[in-house]
């Protein structure tokens, strides 16, 4: 599965974004975003039906289809979001965008010395 | 967006959720009753976790009078990493520390917060009636994050590479309780031009929080907010300046501070509630100028201003030029129609390009 999240907002208004294959994951955490991040729980905490509270996160999850005439699926949940198991994979997988991204910054930073 | 595939009330679907915000805050109790039941109905899936309550009066708290004694109440819970809140109970008012750094933190940052509105602003606690302040810490896990959720607070511990704990700093604590000061108030509906006033003024309360415990005068205070929990390979000084907005930090893993500090660089975007932390930057600005221009203490004369012009404000939906005037028209009230005060708050708004 391939999925893109887009993070914006909170206290200090980060935006976090990248592109997730959890095949590339931990088998434990590719297995909880499979579990968790369904249409059903993504669809019952849609901020699309709720007030935005002072510094919540907003998380678009947008699933990306498997072949080219499919369609993406988004869903935006925010910190008041009353899943916790989604949000716990929600900041596994924050965790691991920015990880990612501050290893590539080293990287680049190694080759341009 | 309506969802047709639950019972609804027609208004739910009629009227976006700030317009149903708009009217409960501003409505009799019958108006009140009918939007708490749209709202409930929309957010079934909360309110199973967590009941969040509706801002429950649109006036301006009562003043307690001088000389009053203070009634402090505070509960810190601790939700061991999971986003259930509260948690677990660790401090109550009057118990010592459990010896857990957040939770102090967190609840001698509620005590200072309380403080400030009690001891300037004759405000018992955020909804004026002596509410208790509570606060969770240890929210989720490298939560780079804090927010109040219309009942409470909640701490990240930050993931130690952005964000340290979020309790470590006075200005975030201030800064998130002063949104339930926002609430009780009557609240300023979260996006866009209004969202950025709710912002500002957090942020404004937020910092003299932060100079009130240290005794600061506007000259001699920086003016950051979340100065102590940005991470130590961050290259930048603070989560916000309203000294200088957009010149926070600049750092290859965050990016630049966009805060904007002038009109003429508003920001018209749909992310962040229509960028209520950015353009938040603007009337953060005139305060700071504010200050400047009146000098001493910020809290002192500013901070009235801006506490004056919250309390009667009556318009969820204020402009960053109907905030504005009132803080003009509140400076002409409090100190005179031509005073100083009135004068270089007038000036200090023209500045970010808001002429008064």
């Amino acid at each position: 599965m391939k999925l893109r999240l887009r993070s914006s907002g909170g206290l200090g208004a980060l935006d976090v974004e990248g592109e997730i294959d959890t095949a590339d994951l931990p088998e434990e955490l590719a297995r909880r975003i499979e579990e968790h991040l369904t249409a059903e729980n993504l669809s019952a905490t849609s901020v699309s039906r709720s007030l935005p509270m002072p510094d919540a996160r907003q998380y678009e999850l947008h699933f990306l289809p498997e072949d080219v005439d499919g369609e993406v699926a988004t869903h935006v949940v925010d910190d008041m979001c009353p899943v916790g198991e989604v949000l716990d994979v929600i900041d596994d997988l924050m965790a691991h965008l920015i990880e990612r991204k501050a290893t590539d910054l080293a990287q680049e930073e190694t080759e341009e010395d | 967006m309506c969802d047709h595939t639950t019972p609804s009330h027609p208004m739910q679907c009629i009227l976006p959720p700030h317009m149903i915000e708009a009217v409960r805050m501003r409505g009799d109790a019958k108006m009140r009753k009918m939007c708490d039941a749209l709202h409930r109905e929309a957010h079934k899936a909360r309110i199973a976790r967590q009941e969040a309550s509706p801002p429950t009066a649109f006036q301006a708290a009562p003043r307690v009078s001088r000389g009053a004694i203070p009634m402090l109440r505070r509960e810190v819970y601790d939700a061991k990493k999971r986003a259930t809140l509260p948690g677990t109970l660790v401090r109550t008012e009057g118990e010592p520390s459990n010896g857990d750094q957040q939770a102090d933190e967190a609840y001698d940052g509620a005590g200072d917060t309380y403080n400030l509105y009690f001891e300037q602003y004759q405000r018992d606690s955020l909804d004026g009636q002596g509410l208790t302040m509570k606060s969770s810490v240890h929210v989720r896990r490298k939560f780079n994050n804090a927010f109040w959720n219309g009942e409470q607070m909640a701490y990240g511990d930050g993931d130690g590479r952005i964000f340290k704990p979020l309790t470590g700093s006075l200005s975030v604590i201030g800064h998130e309780l002063s949104h339930g000061v926002v609430q009780f108030s009557g609240g300023l509906v979260y996006q866009d031009q209004s969202g950025a006033l709710n912002e500002s003024f957090a942020d404004v309360f937020g910092v003299l929080t932060d100079q009130y415990k240290k005794g600061q005068s506007a000259a001699e205070a920086d003016w950051l907010i979340g100065a102590e929990i940005l991470g130590d390979d961050i290259n930048g000084e603070a989560l916000r300046s309203m000294k200088a907005p957009g010149a926070a930090y600049d750092d290859r893993l965050l990016g630049k501070d966009p805060q904007p500090f002038h009109m003429d660089d508003y920001l018209n975007t749909t992310r962040d509630n229509g960028g209520v932390h950015l353009n938040s930057g603007i009337p953060n600005h005139a305060f700071y100028l504010t200050a400047q221009y009146l000098g001493g203490k910020a809290w002192e004369k500013a901070g009235h201003i801006w506490y004056d012009t919250l309390q009667d404000v009556n318009n969820p939906h204020a402009t960053f030029a109907e905030w504005a005037d009132m803080t003009v028209a509140k400076a002409r009230k409090r100190f005179g129609a031509g005073s100083r005060e009135a004068i270089l708050t007038r000036r200090a708004w023209k500045l970010v390009g808001i002429n008064v």
